[in-house]
């Protein structure tokens, strides 16, 4: 007896001291709401917001965002919940799961892949233009440049706006490349994968006992994050510019066909021919690049920010998205994706207003531009807003980054397009036939071929 | 005796209500959403047994089987050896240090799987984990790089070392239990009569602790087969779906491609494979050992 | 001779079980860049405590931090536990003390429903806790464990034992069941509810699976599934010493509940096992 006593002792002090340990967002500052007598006492309003987890995301909300929004409106707290991105637990999964039981947050941000779904489900609340400062849905599609606000209109309603728009190009590093003696790329014109391959053979280094301490290339999110977004965009790149646009042709399964065959075997070669490509190896994007760990990455404007929150000194160089043959502009195909703020259609109409007001704060109404400006400055997240492109904020950062240009240049030069499938059964029988090539040593005949039938199971 | 059926039906009222809602419905709902084509987010249409034939065609259904038949298998005959072996050895009254022997076996069984995970994804990492650390100090060169979660033929036993670890103390106590529960004097009479300590053991001591044996290999296995923590933690299913148990198969295929219909089939599956096989080692369990 | 292979025997098992939870520690007082080198090196070369700090209360999680989730776990286990106690007792004292048609049927069936695993039912609850409207919830982690078939049949074993005479006496005496309940029968299960408690404790603090399908917002997050945002695969930050601390801290409740209730957590795995009449 005596013993569950004390249990019950232990207990009670662990949870005091646990008690003394705040568990409110830290970044929630007390506002004190102070209603005059000419101001009716705002309700105290709570917004729920969810975001995938980017620690540049997760600080701009909660260091300036959430408190400035705060501070203008008194009574209004904003919680953020941040849900990592990949792996079994995906951000995507989470959400779905909630709203489809009605529930979820006020509002979030999510990748254009689910907005077919999400739309069909009637998840998602039509914006009311007026909240952006524009007349009519029209003048608010028509503020972006045109076609990139497709993904997001349906029936001529706007039911996302922007959070980032990227596309993707190729980074390396600049300490890396001098150390082996290898030339800076061209800044205007590509390069091919067998030059990539050449490169990163040259980038290779192990240590005495064959352990790989510098690799060449770095696929996006592979080993660790196994990120079905990142196995389908990286696939999807090279498909299309060996010709053929999705693993669907006239709705029936097509990955039995030779541009399938020979991405999966670009794939290969990386991995296993010219090892180029590592799949052990250390794989945190945001750590391997600056550090010197690996010199190739393909990625979007973002990736800046993000390498130089712990690396400030990192000397990259940026060059055009590599493509099969330079001389072929044919080849010029690149992938892009975007993530939109969306508001839940299941709550009701105050915090669909107040949602969207919270959404118009951070992205600007009709004519700002400080910040789409303090967005791109920042984390790199753009917003193709004509406004913003046209304003003297966006002159000035191209100026100082001119590698921002390569973005600019891309949509110019290149085949740009969503890609199809990812997050869905179709995009996990991709995962699974990239998997078998770079894990399983599988030939790309036999795993296109395995990718084939399954996605003939899946038409049935 | 109406007074005692009232009572006693009163004092066991809330464990019928919990198993009601808790057991039963669910598992009256799996069978019902097995039945249909039900996709989270829409209704769902009757469809008969249309699930359980594309499940049982499905090669990753096939997959996560194999995966899960693997592992579990593995991971339940080692831990049932080396736990059985490691109360022999306790089984001694003058072990010294025994104390802190059993507190340092059964350490790992009541920490959690997620804790203990994040070690051992550190633990497994090829080139900088501990395990290459140890093989480098033994001078085993070969094995530094192995990449043991991301290589198809070494998931499973990366998963099934981490198993191993964790739960073999547990059954390492519970025959300790059993052991020491056994009468002596078979034992002894059987020395007296000139058998060896293996053949003691063989003849008299395992058969006398059947009970025991066959409750931890029906406990380890249904515990096991049901294990999704160890496989999220270190590879989520990978490489190639080599460690893609059934748990990890249910859980996507309902949280992530919303195949309502179709996971609750697999959960039906999953429910009568293993109440199927703890139900054939139970029949031999004495049903008086209940009593 | 075979003195010293059974000690050699048990040594490196031990060793086995404890050099992960031995190289956790030690990492968790490393530098970052430390902590994965090789030749692996046991003693921190730089000491660095203020991980443990950092770790328990840096709010990396959008505002909230380990401390946070630690907090939920306990709450979450703590009521759990008191719930099974309560439940479990009230429960075993029905199957143990009367007789009616079909008691050790139910019993049985309650039992075997520890012979099913978790995550094949993990669907079909879901959707009832999201009917109850405990999506969530904090509730929807507790009210399934709070009576399980393991936890009573360990109440009825214990009780099993207890002498009926005291029983009957206060019946004779003109109490009514329920007082007998509380005030005789309750008040001798001392050592019952010691184990139910660390048994309840232990298994509600390592519970991930289920916290993960029904919890969403990362105020409501237990240690476990807190802990899962960390590690490889799961977030972009590779502070290993962050993990390990975070780790080292999630070890120590459980560890410090089980050696002081040492006694009644063996003797409930005795008793669940059969062993214990």
């Amino acid at each position: 007896m005596r013993k569950v006593i004390y249990c019950i002792l232990l207990l009670v002090v662990v949870t005091v001291i646990a008690s003394c340990v705040p568990i409110t967002p830290v970044a929630a500052p007390q506002v004190p709401a102070a209603p005059t007598a000419a101001q009716a006492t705002p309700a105290a309003q709570t917004l729920e917001v969810w975001t995938h987890e980017f620690p540049p995301l997760q600080d701009a909300m909660t260091k300036k965002w959430i408190p400035e929004f705060e501070a203008k409106h008194p009574g209004v707290k904003v919680k953020m919940t941040t849900i990592p991105f990949a792996g079994v637990v995906s951000f995507d999964a989470k959400l779905l799961a909630a709203l489809s039981s009605g529930e979820g947050p006020d509002l979030w941000d999510m990748g254009d892949w689910n907005y077919k779904t999400f739309l069909d489900n009637k998840f998602l609340t039509p914006f009311d233009p007026t909240i952006f400062g524009y007349a009519s849905d029209q003048e608010m599609i028509d503020a972006y440049v045109p076609g990139t606000m497709d993904i997001f209109v349906r029936d001529g309603k706007v039911y996302g706006l922007f959070s980032e728009s990227n596309t993707l190009a190729l980074f390396y590093n600049l300490d890396l490349f001098e150390q082996a003696g290898v030339a800076p790329l061209p800044a205007d014109k590509p390069v091919s994968w067998k030059q990539i391959e050449e490169i990163g053979t040259k980038l290779r280094k192990t240590d005495a006992s064959g352990a790989p301490t510098q690799i060449g290339w770095q696929f996006g999110f592979f080993a660790s994050f196994r990120s079905p977004q990142w196995y389908a965009q990286n696939f999807y790149e090279l498909m299309r510019q060996y010709g053929q646009n999705d693993i669907y042709v006239d709705g029936k399964p097509a990955a039995n066909t030779e541009p399938v065959k020979k991405a999966l075997q670009t794939i290969y070669d990386f991995t296993h021919t010219s090892k180029i490509y590592d799949p052990t190896f250390l794989n945190n994007w945001f750590a391997d690049f600056p550090k010197g760990r690996v010199a190739m990455v393909l990625a979007g404007t973002w990736f800046v920010p993000a390498i130089k929150q712990n690396n400030p000194n990192v000397r990259f160089g940026v060059a055009p998205h590599p493509v099969v043959n330079p001389d072929d502009k044919s080849t010029y195909k690149n992938i892009q994706w975007s993530w939109g703020w969306s508001v839940n259609a299941n709550k009701s109409p105050e915090q669909q207003k107040l949602a969207q007001e919270f959404i118009a704060f951070m992205l600007g109404k009709k004519g700002e531009t400080e910040q789409a400006a303090w967005w791109f400055s920042n984390l790199g997240y753009l917003h193709p807003s004509k406004a913003f492109l046209a304003s003297q904020a966006y002159k000035d950062k191209l100026a100082s980054d001119p590698w921002l240009k390569q973005w600019i240049d891309a949509y110019n030069n290149y085949d740009i397009q969503y890609v199809q499938h990812a997050y869905d059964e179709p995009g996990a029988a991709l995962v699974r036939a990239i998997d078998r090539v770079v894990y399983d040593n599988m030939s790309p005949e036999d795993s296109a071929k395995l990718f084939q039938s399954e996605l003939e199971r899946l038409q049935q | 005796m109406r007074r005692e059926v009232k009572y006693g039906l009163f004092f066991i009222s809330p464990s019928i209500l919990f198993f009601l809602v808790l057991w039963i419905v669910p598992v009256i709902l799996a069978v019902y959403y097995s039945l249909t084509n039900w996709k989270v987010g829409r209704p769902e249409k009757f469809i008969g047994l249309e699930n359980y034939t594309n499940l049982l065609a499905d090669p990753q259904f096939r997959q996560a089987l194999q995966a899960s038949a693997l592992i579990t298998i593995v991971a339940v005959a080692c831990t049932l050896m080396l736990s059985l072996g490691l109360a022999v050895l306790l089984n001694d009254d003058k072990l010294r240090g025994s104390r802190l022997f059993k507190t340092l076996i059964i350490l790992p069984v009541i920490t959690d799987w997620v804790a203990t995970g994040l070690v051992w994804q550190l633990i497994f990492l090829p080139y900088h984990g501990v395990l290459a650390g140890i093989f480098s100090f033994l001078g085993l060169r070969d094995l530094v790089g192995l990449g043991w979660t991301a290589t198809k033929s070494l998931a499973p036993f990366a998963i099934v070392l981490f198993i191993i670890w964790k739960t073999t103390g547990l059954y390492a106590i519970i025959f300790l239990a059993g052991l020491k529960s056994v009468p002596q004097q078979y034992a002894e009479a059987a020395i007296v009569d000139g058998a060896n300590a293996w053949q003691v053991f063989r003849n008299i001591t395992l058969p006398l602790i059947r009970p025991i044996t066959v409750f931890v290999l029906v406990t380890s296995f249904v515990s096991t087969i049901g294990l999704f923590e160890p496989v999220f933690m270190l590879t989520g299913g990978g490489p190639a779906d080599a460690t893609r148990v059934l748990p990890i198969f249910l859980y996507e295929n309902f949280f992530q491609f919303r195949n309502g219909g179709y996971a609750s089939a697999a959960g039906v599956l999953f429910l009568l494979l293993t109440l199927g096989f703890a139900l054939a080692a139970a029949r031999r369990l004495q049903y008086s050992y209940y009593e | 001779m075979l003195r010293i292979i059974k000690y050699f025997a048990l040594i490196a098992y031990s060793i086995f079980n404890i050099v992960p939870f031995l190289w956790m520690v030690s990492a968790s007082f490393k530098r970052p860049e430390d902590v994965l080198t090789i030749p692996i090196q046991w003693i921190p070369p730089v000491w660095q405590p203020g991980n443990y700090a950092q770790a328990l209360f840096e709010p990396r999680f959008s505002g909230y931090s380990i401390s946070s989730f630690m907090l939920n776990s306990i709450l979450v286990a703590f009521v759990t536990s008191l719930l099974a106690i309560g439940l479990s007792t009230f429960v075993g004292y029905g199957f143990a003390k009367f007789r009616f048609r079909g008691r050790d049927g139910m019993l049985w069936g309650m039992l075997s429903t520890t012979l099913l695993p978790f995550s094949s039912v993990i669907i079909p609850l879901y959707l009832i806790m999201r009917a109850l409207g405990l999506l969530d919830n904090l509730w929807a982690l507790i009210i399934p464990f709070a009576l399980t078939g393991q936890s009573i049949f360990l109440a009825r074993q214990f009780i099993l034992s207890l002498p009926s005479e005291l029983i009957d006496a206060a019946r004779i005496d003109g109490a009514n069941e329920l007082q007998i309940f509380i005030q005789i029968v309750f008040p001798l299960l001392g050592p019952a509810i010691a184990t139910l408690g660390i048994l309840t404790f232990l298994f509600s603090w390592s519970q991930f699976l289920w916290p993960l399908v029904v919890l969403s917002s990362q105020e409501h997050f237990t240690l476990p599934l807190g802990l899962s945002l960390m590690g490889l695969g799961s977030t972009f930050l590779v502070d290993y010493h962050l993990w390990m601390a975070a780790a080292t801290i999630a070890v120590l409740p459980p560890l410090v509940f089980f050696l002081i209730l040492e006694r009644p957590y063996l003797r409930g795995l005795e008793t669940l096992s059969g062993l214990k009449e």
